[in-house]
């Protein structure tokens, strides 16, 4: 017997469904699985696996797995390599199926029809699965199921992934122990046949599937007027732009504003929770724990939710109705002057209400690289954690004054900063598509734009129940860790008795303070700033109540900030306060970012290139403005 | 790429009316000849052609992106994609016989 390896899968017969990209795969997915559904990554990538359980009428229990959308089973994206490599039973850790459902969109049997041809050349047992049935015949196409049935060879079920009775025929075909053994529908056609010869084969798979279509009277091209006529306004080159300024700005707005009350809600219940954990528990490291490290940790993991709740609202929405790629296409000129595609500008713009929203959105771009480099320039969108800092600093030191007329100078310097962190997210694009292999090697777009749908109520709530689910218990949990981490540090050692300075300096993030102001002495920071920097990494506002500790000050909550201003106005010269600034622009100073990017890249050398790059830039443009505002007599 | 697209069309001179589909005009109804790729891409041509763009295939220009005509929307059998310019240049193509116009 061969011992190499041996893995063991869950039991139950496996199904998978296998389908070009915008074939409605996955809305018949969860039509056949309801929320039963497990959403991991395959071993190995970041390419989302989903599993489900189904019921057949007959009592039988079937594992479906949701393999990626293909175009044929030659790969261009890790995403078609793992349905390859699951088709040929080459993934690791993946049983290959039993049994193969063929997706087919019933509006497009041209080009389906070629990967349902490809796969049953495989020798699985296969069904084809005639997707989208309905919108078929309002347009016109009427397919005789069992007629192509015969053609292909396979049997063929016709489904409506939009009504819930709409796979219950193929649900009762899997009650067949024939279809389980490779069994072939009806007399094979010679075509098909030679279809399984060797050669080119998508060519000749082309000329297959026409002669089938031909002989099915199917041959006609039917356009699909009513997306076109949506087209010739949402891509119409002046409205285009327009409207997707539009949308744009109304999805940012709505994730600023209509997160704002529930995030309110959550510090307020935060804050009650660790009021009656202060009042229930003694004095002591317990009560510090308890309250300083897990309820503020968890606060601070949930306090992000809101947010990504309504920003994957909108991407769900803006992808399930086709409108998606449009952006991308009309997006695609502007961002591919950096060296990346249309794709990466919902991501990019996601960052400005929080970096990992963004980077977890990166996953909509389907190559690799522009994905990658979308991520390490996340993080230099001005996210919404930075407001706190910059309105402390720019309000203690850039006076309240109009300049050049009516512009408010404290507005100007806050846009300023917005504007910094976009340019050096574009210049970095642009050196890494300059001086970078990858970067020069030109990447195609070749971009489906499928026809329009309405978005369906389940498949949109189906999908940010699994995002939300991931969110909380990828990310979640290394935020929580880390903050336990950093509390620890700001709490241990305790001060010594007859100590005369707040408790924090003498802790390891003080002792850790002290060392690092001794670095951050060229661009201007003092021990207090360098010692707020640490705590702060749990999440980039977290150092304004630092520095509230730092010196000493009784306020807490939102009375920091105000009690603060005055105290680092008498304290920090105006060349320190701009420094700060710059730094905060560009310093890898959130943790969460850092864990997501370790998180999505499947290991810790992007994470660390990430922090690194941050740091170096940060500390560059920061003795750059310390220095230069020294020298125009801001010391 | 320039060069070498030059040369292909040049070399199919002898059949009248081949154009790539880069230049071609919006709504015009056009026919698939021959799908070849930049020697710098050669994986192109199985892409494209995996996609739909095979000889023969119907194909249309709908649109051109803003500013600089760059990318494209093209309707090829059934399906609608996004290709740049310098993609749309791999797909040499004739006008279809008789209609000639958008089909709305």
């Amino acid at each position: 017997m061969n011992q190499a390896v041996i893995h063991l899968y869950p039991s139950g017969p496996l199904l998978a469904l296998v389908g070009n990209p915008n074939c409605g795969k996955t809305a018949l997915f969860n039509l056949l699985t309801g929320s039963r559904q497990k959403v991991a990554n395959y071993a190995g990538v970041t390419v989302e696996r989903k599993e489900g359980r189904a019921t057949t009428p007959g009592g039988k229990t079937l594992r479906v797995l949701d393999l990626p959308g293909a175009y044929s089973l030659y790969p261009r994206s890790p995403d078609e390599r793992v349905t390859c490599d699951v088709l040929f039973g080459r993934a690791v850790g993946e049983k290959r199926p039993d049994l193969i459902v063929c997706v087919v969109d019933a509006t497009n049997l041209r080009r389906n029809l070629r990967l349902a041809i490809a796969v049953k050349r495989l020798g699985m047992p296969c069904v084809v699965a005639l997707n989208m049935a309905d919108l078929a015949e309002k347009r016109g196409i009427y397919i005789d199921a069992q007629a192509l049935a015969g053609e292909l060879g396979m049997p063929v079920v016709s489904t409506v992934a939009i009504q819930s009775a709409g796979a219950e025929a193929l649900l009762a075909l899997f009650d067949d122990p024939k279809i389980w053994h490779g069994f072939v529908h009806g007399p094979q056609r010679d075509a098909a046949r030679a279809a399984s010869a060797d050669g080119p084969a998508h060519e000749s798979d082309h000329v297959v599937v026409r002669a089938m279509l031909q002989r099915l009277g199917l041959d006609d091209i039917v356009q699909h007027t009513a997306s076109d006529r949506i087209d010739r306004v949402v891509l119409h080159p002046v409205i285009g732009p327009l409207l997707l300024a539009a949308i744009l700005f109304f999805v940012f707005q709505a994730v600023f504003s209509w997160a704002e009350a529930p995030m309110t809600l959550i510090k307020a219940l935060t804050a009650a929770v660790s009021q009656s954990a202060s009042a229930i528990l003694p004095e002591g490291w317990v009560r510090s724990l308890a309250v300083d490290g897990i309820i503020a940790g968890a606060g601070g993991v949930l306090v992000f939710l809101p947010q990504i709740v309504i920003l994957y609202f909108f991407i769900l929405v803006l992808e399930e109705s086709g409108y998606l790629p449009r952006a991308a296409f009309l997006l695609d000129r502007l961002m591919g002057g950096v060296g990346l595609s249309g794709r990466s500008f919902i991501p990019l713009l996601s960052s400005f209400a929080c970096a990992i929203p963004g980077i977890m959105a990166a996953r909509t771009i389907a190559n690799p690289r522009d994905r990658l480099v979308t991520i390490m320039i996340a993080p230099l969108m001005t996210c919404s954690a930075r407001l706190p800092v910059y309105a402390l600093l720019i309000g203690a030191f850039i006076p309240q004054r109009e300049v050049w007329g009516r512009v408010e100078l404290q507005g100007l310097v806050l846009f300023g900063l917005y504007l910094v962190g976009v340019a050096a997210a574009l210049a970095v694009a642009w050196v890494l598509k300059r001086f970078t292999m990858a970067g020069r090697h030109v990447r195609p777009l070749m971009m489906e734009l499928p026809s329009y749908h309405v978005p369906t109520v389940r498949n949109v709530a189906i999908g940010l129940w699994q995002r939300i689910t991931n969110f909380v218990r990828r990310v979640g949990g290394i935020i929580l860790i880390l903050t336990l981490l950093l509390w620890f540090l700001a709490s241990f050692p305790a001060p010594p008795l007859g100590a005369s300075g707040a408790p924090i300096e003498y802790s390891l993030a003080g002792i850790m303070g002290k060392a690092l102001a001794v670095v951050f002495a060229p661009i201007g920071f003092n021990w207090q700033i360098s010692i707020a920097l640490v705590p702060g990494l749990a999440a980039r506002e977290v150092a304004v109540s630092a520095l509230g500790t730092v010196y000493a000050l009784a306020a807490a909550g939102e009375d920091t900030a105000q009690a603060l201003a005055p105290v680092i106005a008498a304290n920090w010269s105006l060349a320190t306060a701009l420094s700060l600034l710059a730094w905060y622009v560009f310093a890898p100073q959130c943790l969460a970012t850092l864990a997501a990017v370790k998180r999505e890249t499947g290991g810790w050398k992007m994470p660390l290139i990430m922090a690194a790059y941050l740091f170096f830039l940060a500390y560059i443009a920061s003795f750059i403005t310390y220095n230069l505002a020294l020298a125009m007599g801001a010391g | 790429m320039m060069a070498f697209v030059k040369r292909r069309v040049i070399g199919a001179m002898n059949e009248i009316s081949v154009a790539t589909l880069d230049r071609a005009a919006i709504g015009q109804a056009l026919i698939v000849q021959q799908v070849h790729a930049p020697e710098s891409a050669p994986e192109w041509q199985r892409w494209l052609e995996e996609i739909g763009f095979v000889a023969g295939e119907q194909v249309t220009l709908m649109a051109r992106g803003l500013p600089g005509g760059d990318p494209l929307v093209v309707r090829v059998g059934q399906s609608t994609f996004a290709l740049r310019r310098a993609e749309a240049a791999c797909i040499e193509v004739s006008a279809a016989a008789g209609h000639i116009g958008r089909a709305s």
